[in-house]
């Protein structure tokens, strides 16, 4: 599965930015994971919120954290976002779904389908903005 | 466990192709924390690595026509259809070219002893990833000889 690496990541120093990715449907996550990796950043896969958790608990730092809304488990991907916000309140959060959240979000929101390149971009304006405060 | 991004051992990865395209492999595993480091070391070893929580998404990933050369599956726990023996057998069956190695905890494994025979090299649990390693680039490398 070949990949133009046309959005090289801006890497902070030599270590590049990590991206956890949570996603239940495979050939999603499997994708948006290589593309990602192809632009360079370090990518973790979770299949659900617990998987997830697990990772952001005991796996160290995530600088990005993009999530599906709709995920089999118990808990989608909004409970997921607050329980981050509440730990981890500096890592930015992306959220997926096919349909906006009911009652709408805060978080910034990735319709599906998504391109790769979207993705990258939103994910890319999120990082620098955490990086600089805003 | 080995901490996440441990860095691979390049003088025990002869076989990491990095001069060419590198080769697949696809871990099968629902513990997360055990999945990821290893995923993480095999990438850091030259490896395209696919992650996949259970055998469901493993089929689906190779029905999908991505070319995996070795599927690297847990046997634990899961039993019937869903179990990585019955996995092993589905690829071995539908994907006859991709290697099969199966990974249980010593437990699963010695109750499973009269599966082993049939279904082929399995690996017991805790391993280390430079075990993991040696036994990919075995298997793939006999995957070459063959080819």
């Amino acid at each position: 599965m070949p990949f133009a690496r046309d959005q090289e990541v801006e890497s902070s120093g030599d270590s590049p930015r990590t991206i956890l990715v949570v996603e239940d449907e495979i050939l999603i996550r499997l994708l948006l994971a290589e593309h990602l990796r192809d632009c360079g950043f370090k990518v973790r896969e979770a299949s659900n919120a617990a998987e997830a958790k697990e990772l952001l608990v005991s796996a160290g730092p995530v600088d990005l954290v993009l999530s599906d809304v709709n995920m089999p488990g118990g808990e989608d991907g909004i409970a997921l976002a607050h329980w981050i916000v509440h730990r981890h309140p500096t890592i930015p959060i992306i959220l997926t779904s096919a349909l906006p959240p009911l009652g709408g979000t805060n978080f910034p929101f990735l319709a599906k389908p998504y391109g790769l390149e979207a993705a990258v971009a939103l994910i890319l304006l999120l990082l620098r903005d955490a990086a600089t405060g805003g | 466990m080995h901490p996440a991004g441990s860095t691979c051992m390049s003088s025990s990865s002869p076989s990491a192709p990095s001069a060419h395209e590198p080769q697949t492999i696809l871990v099968v595993d629902g513990e997360v924390l055990i999945r990821m480091p290893l995923a993480e070391y095999l990438r850091e070893c030259g490896y395209r690595v696919l992650e996949a929580v259970n055998s469901v998404e493993a089929k689906i990933v190779l029905g999908a026509g991505i070319e995996v050369n070795l599927v690297f599956a847990d046997a634990s726990g899961l039993t019937g259809e869903e179990s990585g023996f019955a996995l092993a057998s589905w690829v071995r069956q539908h994907y006859p070219e991709t290697k099969v190695l199966l990974t249980s905890h010593v437990a699963d494994a010695a109750g499973k002893a009269a599966d082993l025979c049939e279904k082929g090299p399995l690996l017991t649990k805790p391993y280390s990833h430079e075990v993991v390693l040696r036994r990919i680039q075995t298997l793939l490398q006999s995957r070459e000889r063959r080819a």
